[in-house]
């Protein structure tokens, strides 16, 4: 696919995908802090919605709401229309939401294998039936080829593989079952190009060939440029900024978060001098 | 797991290995025994029994070794049971206290008038519940298992001597002798149940979901939280199977004394079953190990109690001379540990460089070293009269360079 390939698709996508999630209102406070004072957000089916936001902006709270780790305080989510309310993580994964978090949640000394299945077990003879290792192994190898992820082999501890490699296991993990909305908390910090490559492949794969609606979370704006078709920047608690990628730049997006900045820090004195 | 899934998961690291197909798959298993921690314990056994035959013409013989088996299965039992705990990351400090419990109990239950395989039932389902206490609290009140089930071991003695009025309880029928004294084949009938246990508790640790969550929620207990494995179930499971074998420990006990004492599982037995489960090792960090390393784990420190007492070596020496082989064996250890963290460092910075995973390190030699300095730091604490401090202590100390070594054992344990 060409890049003007690429921007057509978006474009297309753009108009065309339902609507798949969209919040209202959500609020969050910890004590006294508030973390999120009204996020209303939206996301097509099939496209790749970047967040952006600096430390404490409340980007993190916002999708740990989104895969029911935590509870709003207050406002409205919409999975396909129907809204829902999550109680856990799994009641979040039930409606087709899945998360893969920045440490990744695999399990270090566990073949590959073993990670892709963990909770997705396959048994034979029901539930308290024995693991049919084989026919994990088999699936795994089968998905991994799918994806067109290379690991060495299923059986190889995941502790073994590289940063790329694992950050392709925990994706594929994340989309092996029936996913609809996939959340990515940072997939391409602290990794070199060629990691990179192979996961900005699978993200294209993912939302491109096979639908899945997928959230980057990024300090890295040019990850964004890379991964995103729209991006938005969540800034004091709300999303204060959104833009498909074709229709800003690198530059727009670094100058407004460093004019916001700058508004905080002004506000943040004024405040001082007043009090 | 059979020998096919193993050949059919070793095709893909063979070929990129460029190694020759023929053959591989026999050699391949062997390799990977001699390489688990399983396999170092199997040898230290055989190695610390050829040493006892050759020093005394007592040791080798049909009647001592159905002695040293039949001693040996309160510990193994303890110890099968303390992994599953160590394999989620926490410790049962409770299992001494409540094998006396357990064994006074089922006393008490059999004078009572049930049939002795219904009190020995009920004695193991009344520690379970202990188990399943321990668990709660450790899970629900967030309070670190070292002292929830330290509480518990103070319940579980108290619960013993208040039972026992503070003596011995004889059991008055004769058949409740048949678990403990009686044989099948040559074999002791509680040796070839605590085997059976052994069995069971590997078929429910690599065969079961809730054997694979144990690994899983040991190994990253946050990651696999998040990935949907239920904290609650695998904690209060493993300290209910815990406490479950540590009744029937007791229940051998009190079968092979014919009488329950409040005493009998407190003090050593504790420590030795911690000590042979992590021998056979199991990690104190959760993740790593199996059924089979705690029941060899136990065999080994059984062996060496075992060879001391043929040997006749006076009573009053014996912490002496495991006082002596602790201190030499963390000493070989911790040498062994820091070769162990350069040669780790090495391969991940020479993996990154040339993309290589899973590079062939001095593996093989490793983890039956690590075990040997694992047994003696904890068999030998409880000679030096404060056990839980000195067990913590020792282990705490290189918990850095005891992360790298685990990693690399689990990494070995889990290829296969």
């Amino acid at each position: 696919m060409t890049t003007t390939d690429l921007h057509a698709a978006r474009h297309d996508r753009s108009v065309a995908g339902e609507e798949i999630l969209r919040t209202e209102g959500i609020t969050k406070h910890f004590g006294p802090v508030v973390a999120l004072r009204g996020v209303d957000m939206h996301l097509r089916r099939g496209e790749v919605l970047g967040l952006v936001g600096d430390n404490g902006a409340g980007k993190t709270t916002f999708v740990k709401i989104l895969c029911g780790y935590q509870r709003p305080d207050a406002g409205k989510m919409f999975v396909e229309g129907q809204e829902v309310h999550f109680r856990s993580v799994s009641d979040s994964r039930a409606v087709g939401i899945e998360t893969v978090y920045q440490d990744l949640a695999l399990v270090p000394q566990l073949p590959v294998y073993k990670n892709l299945f963990l909770k997705r077990e396959i048994v034979a003879g029901g539930r308290l039936g024995f693991l049919s290792d084989n026919k994990m192994r088999r699936l795994a190898r089968q998905y991994l080829g799918d994806i067109k992820v290379n690991v060495p082999s299923v059986d190889a501890p995941v502790e073994r593989l590289s940063g790329g490699q694992r950050q392709a296991i925990a994706v594929a993990r994340a989309t092996r079952s029936d996913v609809k909305i996939l959340l990515l908390d940072e997939p391409l910090s602290a990794m070199g190009a060629k990691e990179s490559a192979l996961i900005i492949d699978l993200v294209r794969d993912l939302s491109k060939n096979r639908g899945v609606s997928i959230i980057v979370i990024d300090h890295n704006y040019a990850h964004i440029f890379e991964l995103c078709d729209r991006v938005n920047v969540i800034h004091q608690g709300v999303v204060s900024f959104d833009k498909p990628v074709g229709d800003t730049s690198l530059e727009e997006l670094t100058s407004y978060m460093v004019s916001e900045y700058r508004q905080e820090i002004m506000s943040g004195r004024a405040a001082r001098q007043d009090g | 797991m059979t020998v096919g899934d193993e050949i059919g998961g070793r095709e893909l690291t063979m070929s990129m290995m460029t190694k020759p197909a023929a053959g591989a798959a026999r050699r391949g298993l062997v390799q990977r025994w001699a390489r688990r921690p399983e396999g170092g314990v199997v040898l230290l056994v055989v190695l610390v029994g050829v040493v006892f035959t050759l020093l005394t013409p007592h040791f080798l013989t049909g009647g001592n070794l159905a002695t040293l088996s039949l001693d040996a299965t309160v510990v193994m039992t303890l110890a099968i049971g303390q992994g599953f705990v160590l394999l989620t990351g926490n410790i049962d400090l409770s299992t001494g206290a409540l094998a006396a419990f357990g064994g006074v109990l089922v006393a008490v239950i059999i004078n009572a008038g049930l049939p002795w395989q219904l009190a020995v039932v009920l004695a193991c389902v009344t520690t379970g519940a202990a188990g399943v206490v321990n668990g709660l609290v450790t899970h629900y009140v967030r309070i670190p298992s070292f002292l929830t089930t330290f509480g518990m071991l103070g319940v579980g003695e108290t619960l013993a001597l208040i039972l026992s009025n503070d003596t011995s309880v004889q059991v008055n029928k004769p058949a409740f002798a048949y678990l403990g004294t009686q044989s099948l084949g040559g074999l002791p009938i509680a040796v070839v149940i605590v085997v059976l246990i052994m069995v069971a508790a590997e078929l429910i640790l690599r065969r079961t979901v809730f054997g694979f969550e144990l690994y899983a929620f040991g190994g990253n207990q946050k990651g696999s939280v998040l990935s949907g494995v239920d904290a609650a179930k695998v904690t209060i499971g493993a300290f209910a199977l815990s406490g479950v074998l540590a009744g029937f420990g007791g229940c051998i006990t009190t079968s092979r004394l014919m009488a329950g004492y409040p005493s009998s599982g407190t003090g050593n037995t504790l420590f030795d079953s911690i000590a042979g489960a992590v021998v056979g090792g199991v990690s104190l960090f959760g993740g790593v190990g199996s059924a089979l390393g705690a029941f060899l784990g136990a065999l080994l420190i059984g062996t060496i109690q075992d060879g001391m007492n043929v040997m006749a070596i006076s009573y009053s020496w014996q912490p002496l001379v495991i006082g002596v082989v602790i201190v030499a064996g963390v000493a070989y250890d911790v040498s062994v540990r820091r070769a162990h963290v350069a040669a780790r460092i090495r391969e991940i910075l020479g993996s990154h460089q040339r993309g290589r995973v899973g590079p062939p390190g001095p593996r093989s030699a490793g983890p039956p070293e690590d075990a040997a300095g694992w047994g003696v730091a904890g068999s030998g604490s409880h000679a030096q009269g404060d056990p839980a401090g000195a067990a913590v202590g020792s282990t705490g100390q290189y918990r850095g360079a005891e992360r790298e070594v685990e990693m690399r054992r689990q990494g070995d344990a889990t290829s296969g």
